[in-house]
């Protein structure tokens, strides 16, 4: 069954861990597309600890950080992408500036991606929810997500948002095992 | 316990009133006597302990309030990214050990367990 989901939720709220139980519930071939570029040691840190929960699951890891538009993968794959908002801030932030058309390119580079996958599992994040107004560079970032996510919720089967490590489902129906 | 979560001014203190507590059960980012943390994430922001530590610690209370900060734009300080992230798993291993996670959003109590 073909199925694609929007994982969303705060920050240590249970994404991952949910995104991965999902996906190995998938048959495989499984994908972990992982999009965060590793600048410190806190993010080396969190990359370890994923890759540990990944240990002895059957899943291959590609690093994809920007241009997602050239990956092609295999019809029967499953996939998880984490996360957007890794993925936005490398396209959208370089050393040329900002590229405001960043998110239109996400955006049609994920779905392409949907249409050629079994699954498709995307995590984002609600970044907007602090009530800080930041530079205007930031909030255009904020803005570009919230509408990528926005988009992808629309079009997608099913939106998830995780609280306390509890699955809330937002849109779609439960998938019944 | 029962686990309440939600933003800001959600409406998380009020409902927490609207099962029987009253201002003397709850104990304002303190662990003390009192059945009730009310902003537990001030509590595990200024801790200076392990995730499993802050849980057992928080386990027999009766009622154990959150406030989500876990959705906005991530901390520069990768210190303070992480102990965001550290609010979001205390909560989570909570959730787990709670007989009710309650969520509010607009006032509007939801029980997501």
């Amino acid at each position: 069954m073909h199925m694609n989901i929007l994982i969303t939720g705060g920050a240590g709220s249970g994404k991952s861990t949910y995104a991965l139980q999902y996906l190995c519930k998938l048959p495989a071939p499984r994908y972990y597309v992982a999009c965060m570029k590793p600048v410190g040691e806190e993010d080396w840190a969190t990359i370890a600890r994923n890759r540990r929960e990944r240990q002895g699951l059957d899943i291959e890891t590609i690093e994809i950080y920007q241009s997602l538009y050239h990956f092609h993968i295999e019809p029967a794959a499953s996939l998880v992408l984490e996360c957007l908002c890794n993925l936005l801030a490398n396209e959208m932030f370089s050393a040329q500036g900002v590229d405001f058309r960043a998110a239109e390119r996400i955006e049609k580079s994920i779905m392409r991606l949907a249409a050629q996958c079994e699954n498709l599992l995307v995590v984002t994040n609600e970044i907007g929810g602090d009530g800080i107004d930041y530079p205007p560079e930031t909030m255009a970032y904020i803005q570009a997500l919230s509408w990528l996510n926005r988009r992808l919720a629309q079009s997608f089967d099913q939106v998830c948002e995780l609280v306390c490590g509890i699955p809330c489902l937002l849109k779609g129906n439960e998938v019944k095992e | 316990m029962i686990l309440v979560v939600g933003p800001l001014g959600a409406g998380k203190l009020a409902y927490v009133k609207s099962l029987g507590y009253c201002d003397e059960d709850i104990a304002p980012g303190i662990l003390d006597e009192r059945p009730v943390i009310n902003d537990v994430q001030a509590w595990i922001l200024a801790e200076n302990a392990s995730c499993e530590e802050m849980v057992s610690r928080l386990i027999n209370k009766e009622v154990v309030i959150c406030r989500e900060i876990g959705s906005g734009i991530i901390p520069m300080d990768p210190q303070q990214a992480a102990k965001r992230r550290l609010v979001g798993h205390v909560c989570n291993c909570l959730a787990q050990e709670a007989v009710q996670v309650i969520r509010l959003i607009c006032g509007i109590p939801k029980r997501i367990k």
